[in-house]
């Protein structure tokens, strides 16, 4: 909300300079974002003229010769370009030898009429960011030869406030001065005597929905002239507050919204029909407003309409067919409590937050609405004329009689606080805030709310107050003390931290990507379980990723853009994916790699990275961190390399994906060569167990290689699993250290070597044992796969 | 000494000096030591000498075996050595090549490494890391942190919503409704995570990170609120003299409610604060939501903005850059 200094300063006596105010009442909680000049300019030289003169230039279709009367005896001749000037119309003019900004006026010749002088626009004088038309004062509000900066009430500033959404009071001027009242500056509020009531007009006023408008007030006035111009004052403040002027019936309504935070409305009385009724908005009906934007109404709608349609929605924007128009010649005018559960939300359900809205929504004083009507009145004579009827209230009461009253435990104070205010202290700072306290008995003290705190509910609110007021600097900074108790650091952080490391020192780089994805990546390895965003940004951000390779991609893809020739890219982080009416969340671990094993080097030969570099990858990654004993088979998902990709088990349970995106799928995403992948699901696989010590043997191993032949069908895997599954008590390790195609072998058949490590912890071996143990070795090889020794 | 000894070790002495390879001294040894040698038919010859000779001439030849082979010995050395040193000689390198670097280290984001940061000086001061989901349902994302439908402060946090109802949760606060409901004070904990707001441009994205941090205790005021935020900012900008602020502000589910802004060295106008997080006294309404006795413990719950300390941390002035992970960007954080 912008606020006048001005108009701040004719409220409130404080005598806190500017920056001051700023700097107390962001403290206080009303946090000013910025303090700026309404111009940056120095305008003290610019004067009022009045155009008695006006004729085209003879050399240009655009410029035109006024004669400005500045006040003085002799018209001043001045030659001017903007689009539109009237005769007999008051501007602003800037004399020679006056600045605007850094420009000084001279005396210039344009096309040999020499100009004495410029007339400005709103831009040249640095009023508005745009504007070609001459900045003109209605004739009735000021004359030719006054100071413009008296007429605008200039020098003047604008606070920015961000109110938080507790403090509805504070959207006014009134309300802002009452939070300045507390640090010191009484409070000046203008007079506002009742109407002279020359009508006996009224107009009915029906409330279906007392629960969501308690109390309803209204006013006929006719025959007002809305044709005049606004007073100067009132529509350079809307324009300070960044309100548009629109004509004085309506730009008064708005004044006094931001005068004492009275949202109103004026409706157009000759178009509304039979009279007034608040009440929900019924199936399927309809409401143009008066933005031009047309809705269908929500049952659960509150809605102001006459005695055939809805003319307005409640609290929120009025219709466009009821609206007051310069040619409007008798208004309606409107001051109502809406409640703020009662308006549902429906603003933001539209996307229409107006300024009466972002009131009644955070609480509107339910004691404004006469005082307000009367201010608008009082003001819609003075600028228009016309004839008041008398206010009709309508509703459950007109005035809500019970304030709300709070018990309050000053002792709380010093407790919660880790202050030390006396009770002094604290009565003091309650009623600086308009809190009426009762604290004559022993026992809490009841503390009696001002009909405008909304916030104010409970014993905690109260304590806020003391707080603020108080000052959060003068609370004493202090350690809490608490029992040392060892943290229980969480498994999965550990694990993350651990696995992290493993990652960056296997040469991956971490990425943070979104965790959603367009719905094409989302389904890249098929998945049809993706949980779907219904309010998206884009369409690239609409599925949540369903394994983190969707979301990977474009950091890939960026990169190998940026002339990257090699990436390794990994991400820790959660994907989802839906089961029946659940969403499940999953923390998975996966990583990227393209382009050649190692870097360009001088002394290492080039070699692209393949599956089984990714696989090793896998496996030096995971084993420090988790108990793996990783078992593979064929992926077959979509997506993928059919050859070279698996799903990874441990332990019998799937834990994983491993192996080459599908070269078509390369090829889509606009990357080139091999791109290899492996994720796991961290929620299944198991963490290490700690580590138990075994006996070294005191005695020597014994190696022997063995060479096999078996048909091309038979995986390693397949193979090593037969002879660690034998459990055979001396078998200390082995390894696949060769595979062999070609020469001496059949073309169906490849031959592996395998390195078999024999060690007992009893005695030393002898050669006859370890002969036997191979023995069994190629046999169950040579039964279960058919494996022939190779000779 | 009989002059033909004389001469054998004196043309042998000679020899081995003159002799300049391994294969020649040892043909040399072979020649006079060797099993055939000038010097040992020399000796096997001593037998024809009549006896009172033989002790004399034995001991000659002796002493120019012993002579000799002492030489060849010393010889053998030097040759040795000298070969070491051109074998040393022809085997050196240019040691100022590269090294061979099968797996130069990569790096870790900058944004895992500041929550790391936060989360070891929390640890240090006793808060136990925990997690919790990031699509939430309604009652945990707003309702029981006191912020019921319809309540304005949902203007504040744009929200995603996914198919079904469940919503992207917009803070990390819910985390501390789950752990509440599960855990009896006292409490100290964080929650590192994701967040999501449906918000887009320069100073926005769609999805940030936030560390919460919660305490409930007995006696536990807005004092200690304080002087915990003040030792984290401190400890984690590593300065002592880093001026903060305490700003009344508001949030439903904290009352009273701050937010805590720190001041940048550059100095223009009012605008040189920096909000950093927001904190304040965990609010009875919540506590009762998780039936802990408000009157008998009161706890205070802060959080915050890990892109912006991250921001502050490194001088990174483009938010968006976190999320594009250009590697020029990322690998500049070490890990």
């Amino acid at each position: 909300m912008k606020i006048s200094e001005k108009w701040l300063r004719e409220f409130s006596l404080t005598e806190l300079s500017r920056k001051e105010i700023s700097e107390r009442l962001t403290m206080l909680g009303l946090e000013v974002d910025s303090v700026s000049p309404v111009s940056s300019m120095d305008l003290s030289g610019i004067v009022l003229g009045k155009i008695v003169g006006l004729e085209n230039h003879k050399d240009s279709t655009n410029l035109k010769i006024c004669q400005v009367d500045v006040g003085n005896s002799n018209p001043v001749t001045v030659v001017c370009g903007a689009p539109k000037i009237v005769e007999g119309s008051l501007v602003a003019y800037a004399p020679i030898g006056s600045n605007l900004g850094r420009v000084e006026i001279k005396k210039r010749k344009f096309r040999g009429v020499e100009s004495d002088g410029m007339l400005c626009s709103r831009e040249d004088l640095g009023l508005e960011e745009k504007s070609d038309e001459l900045l003109t004062i209605p004739v009735n509000c000021a004359s030719e030869g006054q100071l413009l900066e008296e007429v605008l009430g200039l020098p003047d500033f604008v606070f920015d406030f961000d109110l938080t959404p507790n403090r509805g009071d504070c959207f006014s001027v009134l309300g802002i001065s009452r939070e300045l009242s507390c640090l010191g500056g009484e409070m000046r509020f203008p007079e506002i005597n009742p109407a002279e009531i020359s009508l006996d007009e009224t107009l009915s006023v029906e409330i279906e929905s007392l629960e969501c408008c308690p109390i309803y007030a209204g006013r006929v006035i006719r025959d007002v002239c809305n044709t005049v111009e606004t007073p100067v004052y009132i529509s350079e403040r809307l324009s300070r507050s960044g309100v548009r002027p629109i004509n004085p019936v309506v730009d008064i309504t708005n004044y006094v919204m931001l005068e004492i935070g009275q949202p109103m409305h004026a409706f157009d009385y000759l178009k509304i029909d039979g009279g007034i009724v608040v009440r929900k908005a019924r199936n399927k009906e309809r409401l143009e407003l008066l933005d031009g934007r047309i809705i269908e109404l929500p049952t659960e709608a509150l809605v102001i309409a006459d005695h055939l349609k809805p003319i307005a929605l409640a609290g929120v924007m009025g219709g466009i067919f009821t609206g007051v128009l310069e040619n409007s010649t008798d208004v309606f005018l409107e001051a109502a409590y809406f409640d703020p559960i009662g308006l549902a939300g429906v603003a933001r359900k539209f996307g229409l937050q107006t300024d009466a809205s972002t009131r009644f929504e955070r609480g509107v004083d339910p004691n404004l609405h006469k005082i307000a009507i009367e201010r608008a009145t009082h003001l819609i004579c003075e600028a228009c004329g016309g004839r008041p009827g008398p206010i009709v209230i309508t509703g459950s009461s007109h005035e809500t009689q019970s304030k709300e009253t709070v018990q309050f435990r000053p002792e709380s104070v010093n407790k919660r606080l880790g202050t030390n205010l006396s009770e002094e202290d604290i009565l003091e700072t309650l009623r600086s805030l308009q809190f009426e306290v009762n604290n004559k008995s022993a026992g809490p003290w009841e503390v009696c709310v001002p009909s405008f705190r909304f916030d104010i509910g409970a014993e905690v609110d109260l304590l806020e107050e003391v707080a603020r007021v108080t000052g959060y600097d003068n609370i004493p900074a202090e350690l809490p003390q608490f029992q040392a108790r060892p943290s229980l650091h969480s498994d999965e952080l550990k694990t993350k931290d651990a696995l992290r490391q493993g990652f960056v020192w296997r040469s991956y780089t971490e990425v943070v990507t979104y965790s959603f994805v367009s719905s094409d990546k989302g389904r890249l390895l098929g998945n049809d379980d993706l949980v779907v965003l219904t309010n998206p940004i884009s369409s690239e951000m609409e599925v949540m990723r369903p394994n983190l390779l969707s979301s990977l991609i474009y950091p890939m893809i960026h990169n190998f853009h940026r002339q990257k020739d090699e990436l390794r890219l990994f991400e820790i982080g959660k994907v989802f994916r839906r089961e029946g009416n659940k969403i499940v969340e999953e923390l998975h671990a996966g990583c990227l790699r393209f382009g050649p094993l190692f870097e360009k080097q001088w002394d290492l030969k080039p070699k692209e990275s393949d599956f089984f570099d990714i696989k090793g990858d896998m496996n030096s990654i995971l084993s420090p961190i988790f108990e793996i004993e990783l078992e593979v088979t064929a992926s077959g998902l979509k997506g993928l390399h059919p050859g070279q990709s698996a799903s990874v088990f441990s332990n019998g349970v799937q834990i994983g994906l491993l192996g080459a995106l599908h070269p078509g799928l390369v090829r889509k995403l606009g990357l080139m060569g091999e791109v290899l992948f492996f994720e796991v699901n961290l929620d299944v696989i198991r963490p290490a167990k700690p580590k138990e010590f075994r006996p070294i043997s005191k005695f020597p191993s014994v190696m022997r290689d063995i060479s096999i032949v078996v048909d091309e069908n038979v995986s390693a895997q397949n193979c090593l699993s037969i002879i660690r599954n034998l459990d055979l008590p001396i078998l200390r390790d082995l390894q696949l250290f060769d595979l062999y195609r070609g020469q001496g072998i059949d073309s169906l058949k490849k031959s592996f070597s395998i390195g078999l490590i024999f060690q007992s912890s009893w005695s030393t071996l002898t050669d006859e044992e370890v002969d036997n143990t191979v023995g069994v070795i190629l046999k169950s090889l040579e039964k279960e796969i058919g494996a022939i020794l190779r000779k | 000494m009989a002059p033909d000894i004389k001469e054998i070790r004196s043309e042998a002495l000679d020899l081995v000096k003159s002799v300049d390879s391994l294969e020649a001294l040892e043909g040399l040894r072979i020649n006079y030591l060797g099993k055939k040698g000038v010097i040992t038919e020399l000796l096997k010859s001593l037998g024809s000498l009549p006896p009172d000779q033989r002790p004399l001439a034995g001991k000659d030849v002796n002493s120019v075996k012993k002579t000799v082979a002492a030489e060849i010995e010393l010889r053998r050395r030097s040759l040795q050595e000298l070969s070491l040193t051109e074998k040393l000689d022809e085997e050196s390198i240019d040691i100022t090549l590269p090294g061979r670097n099968y797996l130069p280290v990569g790096a870790a984001h900058p944004i895992t490494l500041i929550m790391e940061r936060i989360q070891d000086i929390f640890g240090n001061s006793g808060f136990s890391p925990v997690s919790g989901p990031e699509i939430e349902t309604d009652y945990y994302n707003f309702e029981a942190l006191n912020i019921p439908l319809h309540h304005p402060a949902r203007a504040m946090h744009d929200t995603f919503y996914v198919e079904g109802g469940s919503l992207l949760r917009t803070h990390t606060s819910p985390v501390q409704i789950r752990w509440m409901e599960l855990n009896k004070p006292p409490i100290r904990v964080i929650a590192p995570g994701r967040v999501y707001r449906c918000d887009y441009d320069q100073t926005h994205s769609p999805m940030f990170h936030q560390v919460e941090g919660l305490l409930v205790d007995v006696d536990v005021n807005m004092s200690h609120l304080k002087g915990l935020l003040d030792h984290f900012l401190k400890s984690f900008f590593q300065r002592d003299n880093i001026e903060i602020r305490y700003r009344p502000s508001y949030f439903p589910f904290t009352e009273p409610s701050m937010e805590v802004d720190i001041k940048l060295p550059s100095s223009h106008g009012i605008s040189n604060w920096l909000e950093v997080m927001g904190c304040g006294l965990v609010h009875p309404k919540v506590l009762s939501n998780v039936r802990i006795d408000h009157d008998k413990y009161s706890g205070f719950a802060f959080g915050l903005g890990v892109e912006r300390l991250a921001m502050l941390y490194y001088g990174i002035s483009d938010l968006r850059q976190f999320f594009v992970n250009d590697m020029q960007f990322v690998e500049q954080f070490g890990n």
